[in-house]
């Protein structure tokens, strides 16, 4: 490709006041949404950061008292916000981003932003990864009809069709220009932005930032491709335009809508309520007395002790453990399969990349992003873990400590409540297990570049 | 085919549903001769201009440009020809400059300024509208323009559609200086045409059209444009 030619392109496309326009347009609303995004984050952030100190204070600074009491009293965990959220909330939106950790309960998560967003927020296009994929393409259309449609109507595509040693050129020219007015545009400004807005740079961050600027560049390209290769079959402006427009409508809005429909028929969910239930009915926080009967039949047993009292320490502690860690299996078995059936459900969907690359497209965008919920469960997860480790931590003081001459039950203070760490959460690393979608966007790329060379070659004049 | 010809077509035709829009059509032009394609509307002249483009492909027959099978390499064969349509259509926010530079890169030839100004002088577009953006041109300075870029590329074959159609004689008459200045460095050219008199003035051989066969074929060098007239209503009455 001729560096001279792409710049008269180049020239062309700026020249056209409609299509600079457009870029502008759309280039503008990414930013803000963008920047919108940052502050309300970096505020969200601000928030967790200081009610997690002061909960970390309320924990280490309160009253000697029953360790099990304490592990009800307990703590909330707060989840970061993930590496590239302000590029793409992902899931954020509808998730919580608090959880209270008690004893006896896997509790949901909490204060799910949804809940605050305005009309446009609950729209869905609350974020630039979904705004680019929605809206790039309609860009692409417009300057490659621009570009090539409205050059067929004037005439200037049969003279440059005759003109051209090869009309592989001029296509991949015109694609090439469209594909670095896109980028310049509408992606540049927002990797510069997101650099500017993300403070703490890991090596992690900027392998994700990378990897979705690469994705969003794929994108575009397929777009701009597939753009010029429609325009240049097309008979006249309005069959591109026709053809175009029902191009966009089905890849980015109808097909994901389908392969969002066809994910929840392969694998359905069970519904939030009957997974609670279940909870309710597997993992009782009390027993009744035939159960503490049984418990304690066991708990003998697996000791070899006689009697309670020849266990030693405080039974009570033991039978609490006894019962968290039935509750602990339960978690795992119910919600544990819940959350595997929600991974299903998103590998199905995502499996239909091949159908839209706007699918391939926001599947690779929340993943790189962190905001999928592979991502948000690892939180959940560790959350738990943490839950865990705290409530067996205070059961172990109150099994280990047998009561006073009086009758009293041993106290927890405050040694113990600082020999409990502070929850710290690290989301994960990216891997490439979680780019499952590129090869089908890469697919999707060849397609569009075999649409432009084949467009090219049997181009309408 | 012959690879000292320019231009070959042999045994060519083309039929648009029930229309035969060219029949059994063929045709030799030499390096350097100016070849008139005659006929009434509809006759074919187009549709043979866009069969040697490789805009449409034939039912039947060959057409070689420089001994290039249009068939097998379109590419190679119209990499050897240049065009101008009926109406060139120049970029409009591109001055004069930019889109002869623009077509002749398309054409696979990098000139600088310098260079553009002197095919646009040599094509007749005056010094003044060289830098002046297109939007404004007139219909013979857009055809100086597409001259200039159809000499950029150096083309050994040179195809002209309706090249008179619209413009004042003097128009014309710059136009039939350049065709012939072109001749005589050894391009061919083919021009479809109702302008009998430039015929005369520039042409070396006429070839009259009707239904999409070739009907009648002569040398120009002994006709005046009235006798043209009167062998094109013959026929047309034939």
């Amino acid at each position: 490709m001729n560096s001279s030619l792409l710049i008269y392109e180049w020239k062309l496309l700026w020249r056209d006041r409609w299509a600079a326009l457009t870029l502008a347009g759309l280039a503008t609303l990414l930013l803000a949404t963008l920047l919108a995004n940052a502050w309300g984050l970096a505020r969200d952030q601000a928030d967790k950061a200081r009610v997690a100190a002061a909960e970390r204070a309320r924990w280490l600074g309160q009253e000697a008292k029953d360790p099990h009491s304490a592990a009800h009293y307990s703590i909330y965990a707060f989840k970061p916000a993930p590496a590239l959220a302000l590029l793409d909330l992902g899931i954020e939106p509808f998730v919580g981003q608090a959880v209270w950790l008690e004893a006896h309960v896997q509790n949901d998560l909490l204060y799910r932003p949804q809940a605050d967003a305005t009309p446009l927020e609950r729209s869905g296009l609350r974020h630039p990864a979904s705004l680019l994929i929605a809206f790039a393409p309609l860009a692409a259309f417009v300057l490659a009809l621009s570009g090539v449609a409205r050059e067929r109507e004037r005439g200037t595509l049969r003279l440059a069709l005759g003109a051209a040693r090869d009309p592989r050129r001029l296509a991949l020219g015109k694609c090439l220009a469209i594909w670095l007015a896109l980028l310049l545009v509408l992606l540049l400004p927002l990797l510069l932005a997101t650099a500017f807005c993300t403070g703490g740079w890991s090596g992690d961050t900027l392998l994700r930032l990378a990897g979705w600027a690469a994705v969003m560049a794929i994108y575009l390209a397929i777009a701009a491709a597939a753009a010029v290769a429609v325009a240049l079959r097309a008979r006249g402006l309005r069959t591109a335009l026709a053809a175009l427009f029902g191009a966009w409508a089905l890849f980015t809005l109808a097909l994901p809508r389908l392969a969002s429909s066809a994910a929840e028929a392969v694998q359905p969910l069970p519904s939030t309520q009957s997974v609670k239930q279940q909870l309710l009915d597997e993992a009782p926080a009390f027993w009744s007395a035939e159960t503490s009967r049984a418990n304690e039949a066991a708990i003998l047993a697996r000791s070899g002790a006689a009697s309670r009292e020849a266990l030693g320490g405080n039974y009570r502690g033991l039978e609490l453990d006894l019962a968290e860690r039935h509750s602990h299996a339960v978690f795992d078995r119910v919600l544990g399969a819940f959350h595997d059936r929600v991974l299903a459900q998103d590998a199905a969907y995502r499996a239909q990349a091949w159908l839209s690359p706007a699918i391939a497209a926001n599947q690779l965008s929340m993943a790189l992003s962190g905001t999928d919920f592979a991502q948000h469960r690892q939180f959940v997860d560790a959350a738990e873990q943490y839950r865990r480790a705290l409530v067996n931590r205070m059961n172990e003081q109150v099994a280990a400590h047998a009561p006073d001459a009086a009758g009293k039950a041993h106290k927890g203070d405050a040694a113990l409540w600082a020999a409990q760490p502070a929850f710290d959460y690290s989301p994960p690393r990216l891997h490439l297990a979680q780019l499952s979608a590129l090869p089908a966007l890469a697919a999707w790329l060849l397609v569009a570049l075999a649409g432009l060379l084949y467009g090219a070659r049997s181009y309408r004049t | 085919m012959s690879a000292a010809s320019a231009l070959e077509l042999h045994e060519v035709s083309k039929r648009y549903g029930e229309q035969q829009a060219v029949q059994s059509l063929s045709l030799c032009l030499a390096p350097g001769e100016i070849y008139a394609l005659l006929g009434p509307n509809g006759a074919g002249k187009s549709t043979t201009i866009n069969l040697i483009l490789g805009f449409v492909a034939a039912d039947s027959g060959r057409i070689a440009v420089g001994g290039i099978d249009v068939t097998r390499d379109a590419l190679g064969a119209r990499a050897r020809l240049a065009y101008l349509p009926e109406t060139v259509m120049l970029h409009p926010s591109f001055d004069a400059i930019e889109n002869l530079r623009y077509f002749a890169l398309l054409g696979g030839r990098r000139i600088d300024a310098a260079q553009a100004r002197q095919l646009l002088a040599e094509a007749g577009l005056q010094a003044d509208a060289h830098t002046r953006r297109a939007e404004g041109f007139s219909k013979g300075m857009r055809q100086k323009v597409g001259v200039a870029i159809a000499l950029a590329k150096r083309a050994e074959l040179l195809l002209l559609d309706e090249p008179t159609s619209g413009l004042d004689a003097a128009a014309a008459n710059d136009l039939s200086r350049c065709l012939r200045a072109a001749a005589a460095r050894g391009i061919a050219v083919l021009m479809a045409t109702h302008d009998l008199f430039r015929v005369t003035e520039v042409a070396d051989r006429l070839g009259l059209l009707r239904g999409g066969r070739l009907v009648l074929q002569r040398d120009t060098a002994a006709l005046n444009p009235a006798q043209i007239e009167t062998l094109y209503l013959q026929q047309l009455a034939a």
